[in-house]
This record gives C-alpha cells, structure tokens and sequence, in this order.
C-alpha cells in the first residue's frame, strides 16, 4: 500500500493510504474522541464528535470519514475544534436522562468520559426531555431508549458481524430510537457484542445488570477456553474472587473485538461444584495420602493415561514427562468435547471444535484427533491396570465409550476441578484437585495454530494445584506445599 | 533469624526526653497534695457535668451527626436506586449494598437495593454517604448511636434505616 506523510498536532507520521484521519490519529498515541465509529465496523459518521482541524478546510471535519492524504495537517486541539465538541455534547445530553446512579454502563461510558473532557459544565435545556421506550431486545441484552444516542454501532454490527440484521433506527429527529424488526429477536450467539460496543448505557447485559459498579471490579487479561479460536478475553472479578462478567479484549489475529455469548457466560462452574481437597477412594485427604496412593496405583503394569483437550500443552508435557520416567509402558490417549460444524457468520466465525487445546494436543502428545483416539481405546478389549484420566472439561458428562473404558480399568487417578459425573462413578480411586482455567497460567494452541499464554486471573477457589504443581508433587519436589492446602 | 544486636542503630534518648530537675518545694509533694484536694473539693461542690449514657441521652444540635435513615418519597417508597455512591465514598467501607430490579409498578424507577447494610461499628459518623448521595435518599439523624449486646445488632438493615 501507498504511504503518504502526514502532520498530526506537529509531529510527522506516515500510514497507509487507505487510512482515515482518526486511525491515523489513533495509531500514533493521539486521542480523538468517538462513538460511532469502530474500527471493525463501517464508517458512519453520524455523532460528529471527532471533529478535528485540517490546515486549508474551513471549519473542522470528522476525522473518521476524513481519508489521509500527502501533506495534511490535521490539529486535534484549538478553539474551533474544543467549539465543535463542545456543541455536539451539549446536543447529545438535551434528552439523555441522566440516571448514572442507575445506569450499568456509568464508570466506563464514553458520555461520561467526554461531557467530563469536553462539555460544559451545566445543562442550559430547560424543556420537557423526550422519554424513549424500554424493551428486552434478547435473552442476553435489555435496551433503555432514553441513553441512546443514536451511534448505530449495533445496527452496523448486526448487518456486517452477525449478519441477522435485526436491528434498525425507528422514527425521525429527536425521536429517533434503536429498535427490533418486526418478528425478530435478537437471540444470535453474537447479541452480547453490542453491549460492549454501546458507548453508552443504551444496551445493557441483562447477565450483569445490577450486579456491580464497574468501579468496584478488577480486570484482568485471559483466554477463552470454550472452542478452539481462543478468544482474547478480559475477566472482571469483584473483590470477593468472584468473577462477574468476561469480555472480549481486541486482537485483530484472533477475534477482532468479538466474542461470542457462550465464552462470555460460561464461568459458573468456577464457582460451583468444585471438588475442594483430594479424595482417596470417596473419602477427604492430604494432598500427602493421596500422592502416596496415586504414586501407588500408577505404577500398575498395563496402565493408560487419558487427557483431554482442555488441558494446557504444560499440563500435557508435564504428565507426558512424568510418565515416562515413572512407568514408561503407559500408553497416552486424548479424548475431548463432541466436534460440531462451524457456525459461520459474516464476521465472526464460532468454531464447531468445543475444545480449547486439540491443535496443542497434537502438537505435545502427536494426537490429531482426540476423539478419535478415544474410538481407538474404547475398541481395545484388554483390562487397564491404572488410568490415569485429565479431565478437566466443565460440566462433561461421561460418553459411552468412555463409560466402557472406565468399566474395564482396575482403578481410576483422577485429575479434575469439579465433583461432577466423573467423580460420582464407581471406581475413582484417587481425585486430585485441578484449577480451572481461570486459576492457572498456561498456554494454548488454537485451531490457525497460534500458541497463546495466560496467566491466573483469579486466586484459586479450592485447594487444588495446577497439573504442572501435581506432577512435581507426585515427583515428590514439592510435597510440603500440597500438604497443608 | 538472629539480629546482630551491635549493627543496630541505637540513639541517645533526645535533650527534651530528659527529666527536668524538680524545685525542693515540689519534691515535699505537700503543697502540690493541699493543692490537688483544693480542686476535687471545688469539682465536688458543682452540678455534674456528665450524663448517666446509655440511660440518659444528651442533647445534641440539629447539625449533630448520628444514625442514618433512609428517606422516603411521596408514594413511600425509598429513594435510594442502589447507585453505590456511598460505599465509594465511605472511607470505612461500612456500607453494603446489593442491588435489584425495582417492582414494574414503582413508575420511571429501574434499580432498588435488596440488601443496605451499615455497620455502625465500623462507621466514623462523617456525613460522607450522604454528601455522595445524588438522590438525597441517606441523611443523618440526630440520634445518638445506640448501644447492643452483641455485634449483629450494630449492623443496621434496610428495615431499620427506612423507619430510623
């Protein structure tokens, strides 16, 4: 692509040439106001927030719809500029309402940021504001027409992302509302994706509604587990550890700015059902007594180690390691979630594949197909002296050849997070408690084969120790510690 | 972990520390008993200046900064919406709330608290929460902090706020 120079405040850059001004600007550390515009969605250009001032135009222009070209000089401060967005608060607040007190969106919204940055400091309307309907757009959003300032990010992303196109701008003027086509739901896998993109409390999360000011949570970076792309996500926990909402974080490699529904609200199993301290045949124990008995039963002659897809590639390596030192004839199988079709949208794609790790599993233990692999071992008819089962996989429910796998194995070492199906089936010898993703750091390899690490994003819920800890512990490096947890 | 008791730092107690030298008519103590009597004598003649607490209340000004209530509006209902501003602002983190949906027929309200907690233990009585509150639901009374039995008794509920 063509590169042209341009000037912004002063300084000298050079961007491509099919760039906007306010890219330009946004690339190079300079901040220019916005709500309309996303850089993964079309260009708009309706909120005429970010005006800026271009050096030979007569009054300033929107920097989003403003392609760069050589030579420009674009200022983002100065009285015209300050005017212009000035006025344009002073229009979007003459109907908002104000409820910040009960609004979701108060603390990260983008009116309050910019009435604070760039408004005035009083209302001069003094007539009767217009009130807006209030309506359930969805399973997963609720819309407060009053807030709404008529940015159409949601209706752009249900046309280009999502691609149902259910949204659409009613009524003209002042009156002017965001709202469902007749006959339709917003009920897509993606709904929850105008949440985040609403730069105010127009569309809200009924998941997280009322649940917490934003101020009171903390934030912190992680990656979705729940298929195969690996979302960049940020997970926002209150100050009990508890975690209240996950959104997506931008990584233009991986999900843009998007997430889907079910990575968002599928984190109850980090806090319910958890398998709290190592069991040794169903009753309570130390991590010491129940090392002795897993160390026991693992050297059983014709043992079979199990891992799912949802283990870390260092969880992999490290039982991998384990195992070959400690019992060398262990034969290592994967197994993982059933694979669906892809569910493709215009510009998102939410993986069939509902395993975090396969590509990582192929890589560590040369497994291609975990089920596959499962379908190979559910065939054998020989007794299994020990299996060693990883499982991991939230709320899994036992398939039938795995059902016959643990029918012919003599005694089963157990590596989970919950007390789920696995836990309540006969002969579980040994339970070691695991951490769930979001309690561990690691690594996963997703389905273009992009390695991505994370790290804890919580402190752990229960007294269990990552698999790479378990494995030093079962070495016997580290006993003390499990010990007394 | 042994400390090396000759490395430590250890300074001279400071001139002003030091006790001064006494007067000898001070350190005959007499004077100084006759005149100590001379005052409980005069402090016994006077009316008491302290009050019989918990039995008796004393009386305070209007601006005086006791319990809180929580406010009502026209139609009874509380005024607070669950914004939170006053356990941002506590700087003893005595308030707890939890927030809900508000009833359908409480017209043009969203949020109310289902749980307002105050610890009366732990608040410093500063008047914060209320400058915080942006729809004038918390005020203080006049009331002087009661005293209980037992420390769940000083945590003040929602009932108990709404009818202080």
């Amino acid at each position: 692509m063509k590169q042209v120079n341009l000037k912004i405040d002063g300084k000298d850059v050079t961007v491509p040439a099919d760039w906007t001004v306010i890219k330009a600007c946004h690339q190079n550390d300079v901040d220019v106001p916005h709500y309309c515009y996303h850089p993964d969605l079309s260009i708009a250009g309706n909120c005429r927030i970010c005006m800026v001032g271009v050096k030979g135009m007569p009054r300033p222009v929107v920097a989003c719809a403003q392609p760069v070209a050589e030579g420009m000089e674009v200022s983002t401060t100065g009285k015209d500029v300050e005017e212009a967005r000035k006025g344009v608060m002073e229009f979007l607040l003459i109907n908002h309402p104000l409820d910040c007190p009960e609004c979701d969106q108060s603390g990260e919204c983008k009116l309050q940021d910019y009435s604070y940055d760039h408004g005035r400091d009083h209302g001069r309307f003094h007539e009767e504001k217009v009130r807006k309907s209030k309506a359930t757009m969805g399973p997963h959003v609720k819309y407060w027409g009053s807030r709404c300032i008529v940015c159409t990010r949601c209706v752009r992303f249900t046309e280009e992302v999502s691609g149902g196109g259910e949204l659409g701008v009613i009524y003209r003027g002042d009156r002017s509302e965001i709202a469902l086509f007749p006959g339709k739901n917003l009920d897509n896998p993606l709904s929850m994706n105008n949440v985040d993109i609403c730069p105010v409390g127009a569309l809200v999360s009924s998941d997280f509604l009322f649940q917490s000011r934003v101020w009171h949570l903390h934030s912190n970076p992680s990656v979705c587990a729940d298929c195969s792309v690996g979302c960049n996500s940020r997970v926002d926990l209150d100050a009990k550890n508890q975690i209240k909402r996950i959104v997506p974080r931008q990584n233009d490699a991986v999900n843009k700015s998007w997430m889907c529904d079910h990575g968002r609200l599928s984190f109850d199993y980090v806090h319910e059902n958890r398998l709290q301290k190592p069991k040794v045949h169903g009753k309570d124990a130390t991590w010491k007594e129940a090392r002795r008995a897993a160390l026991d039963l693992l050297s059983a002659p014709g043992s079979v180690a199990l891992i799912s897809a949802w283990n870390t590639n260092e969880a992999m390596q490290s039982i991998k390691n384990f195992l070959s030192s400690e019992n060398p004839s262990t034969r290592i199988f994967g197994y993982g979630n059933t694979v669906e079709a892809d569910l493709v949208f215009p510009g998102f794609t939410i993986s069939g594949d509902k395993n975090p790790n396969c590509a990582g599993m192929k890589q560590v233990l040369g497994i291609g197909d975990a089920n596959a692999s499962l379908k190979a071992l559910a065939a054998e008819k020989d007794s299994i002296g020990c299996l060693l089962l990883v499982n991991n996989i939230p709320n899994f429910q036992i398939t039938a050849e795995l059902k016959s796998i643990l029918d012919r194995s003599q005694n089963v070492v157990l590596l989970d997070f919950a007390t789920g199906d696995l836990l309540r089936y006969g002969n579980v010898a040994v339970a070691l408690p695991t951490l769930t993703t979001f309690e561990k750091s690691g690594s996963f390899v997703n389905r273009t084969g992009l390695t991505q690490t994370f790290d804890a994003v919580m402190e752990p819920v229960t007294y269990g120790m990552p698999e790479t800890e378990i494995v030093a512990a079962l070495r016997g490096d580290r006993v003390a510690v499990g010990n007394q947890r | 972990m042994s400390v090396d008791m000759k490395k430590m730092d250890v300074h001279p107690p400071r001139p002003e520390m030091r006790p001064s030298r006494l007067s000898w008519i001070t350190r005959i103590y007499i004077p100084m008993i006759l005149k100590g009597m001379l005052i409980s004598l005069r402090e016994f003649m006077r009316k008491p200046v302290t009050i019989q607490y918990p039995e008796q209340k004393p009386k305070v000004s209007e601006r005086f900064r006791g319990e809180h209530r929580l406010t009502k509006d026209a139609e009874g209902h509380m005024k607070c919406v669950a914004c939170y501003m006053c356990a941002t602002a506590c700087p003893a983190h005595c308030i707890n709330i939890e927030a809900q949906a508000a009833p359908p027929e409480w017209d043009g309200r969203d949020k109310i608290p289902s749980v307002f907690e105050i610890d009366m233990l732990k608040c410093i009585y500063c008047g914060y929460c209320v400058e915080a509150c942006p729809k004038e639901a918390i005020e203080m009374t006049n009331k002087v902090p009661k005293v209980y039995q037992t420390r769940q008794e000083f945590i003040y509920g929602l009932n108990k706020l709404l009818n202080n």
